[in-house]
């Protein structure tokens, strides 16, 4: 059971670790490489967006878009909000969606091109689709819960979609509501050991599927290969 | 509880011919599939006749022309009747691919509604 809580009670503090954890198979065999950070220094990150399109009532062929950036001055239009410039590659943002009205729903697909999903029958899931997807009463406007946590780092890109299920045509608003940190990262395999058997927090990007991930170049010597289980 | 963004009115100045009741920006009468039913909480009717004129709501099924239920609000000359019920506890449930229409015995009455869909 998914525990749906305030993204408030998520966000880490100074001096607290948490894991990045990148699947590399997660099929029969579950290998994934994870890397391990400790937040030096957190700031706010609120940003109300007040730019994403009028969507058709629900059934209009305008209901849904397709999956773009967040820009400034739209969906997929102006300069990208969570593009992290190249002077910050230890800046990571993490993050939930509040939305309002309720009835609109995002999807998300990060890095771009991979749409987070938990069913697993059928993939990959399109925008206006009846599953993978969280609204405005899964994640507030207002108290954006951990069903829309999002982690993005230097170089990974976030793209969304939006759906609107309701009868009226509807320019809705959102709020990204969490902290940027500036980390450090643990350098061996036996710190994240450490980490793992400390049950410190564990933040997978984009869900458990496996997908093509790329990692700043600063951090690859220092992320660290796990095989947990393997099906035979 | 609903959230005030949530909620949505029905505007229509309803005459002989049988009218649609769709949500403001919305454009259908027919309360979508997706759903499970649409709930109408506050109902103001004003007769802009003169004289006394009869409402009639009216559900259709999904096919948009079997009608399912229906129900008068009788009006006398310019009168305006206010019927204002909590959003949890509705006055009226169209179900999903339901249609609300509305006609009247005399032109026109100005309806106002406000509801839902859940």
């Amino acid at each position: 059971m998914i525990k749906i809580k305030p993204i408030s009670q998520a966000i880490l503090n100074e001096g607290e670790d948490f894991i990045l954890a990148f699947p590399i198979t997660a099929r029969r065999t579950m290998e994934i490489a994870l890397a391990g950070f400790r937040v030096l220094r957190k700031h706010p990150l609120v940003y109300t967006w007040t730019s994403a399109p009028t969507l058709e009532p629900y059934g209009s062929e305008d209901a849904t878009t397709d999956f773009n950036y967040v820009g400034e001055d739209g969906l997929g239009e102006g300069d990208d909000i969570f593009e992290i410039p190249d002077e910050y590659p230890w800046r990571i943002y993490h993050f939930g969606i509040g939305i309002r009205p309720s009835d609109v729903a995002v999807y998300r697909a990060y890095p771009a091109g991979y749409p987070t999903e938990g069913f697993a029958w059928k993939t990959p899931v399109s925008p206006g689709d009846k599953r993978d997807y969280f609204t405005g009463a899964e994640s507030p406007f207002d108290n954006p819960t951990t069903v829309s946590e999002s982690v993005v780092f230097y170089k990974l890109s976030f793209t969304i979609a939006l759906s609107n299920f309701s009868a009226q045509s509807v320019k809705p608003v959102l709020k990204f509501l969490g902290a940027a940190y500036d980390v450090a990262m643990y350098r061996s395999k036996a710190d994240l050991e450490t980490l793992l058997s400390r049950n410190v927090r564990v933040i997978t990007v984009g869900g458990l599927r496996e997908f093509p991930w790329s990692i700043p170049e600063e951090w690859k010597h220092y992320i660290q290969e796990f095989m947990f289980f393997e099906v035979k | 509880m609903v959230k005030p963004e949530d909620t949505f009115e029905i505007i229509a100045s309803v005459g002989t011919d049988e009218y649609d009741l769709k949500p403001v920006h919305g454009t259908s009468s027919q309360v979508p599939t997706r759903k499970f039913a649409r709930k109408i909480y506050a109902i103001i009717a004003t007769d802009t006749s003169g004289s006394a004129n009869t409402l009639t709501i009216r559900v259709y099924q999904s096919d948009g022309s079997t009608l399912d239920r229906s129900f008068n609000l009788k009006l006398s000359a310019n009168e305006t009747k206010t019927i204002i019920s909590k959003p949890d506890a509705p006055l009226l449930t169209v179900y999903a691919g339901e249609y609300l229409k509305a006609i009247a015995s005399g032109a026109s009455v100005s309806l106002v509604m406000v509801g839902y869909d859940l």
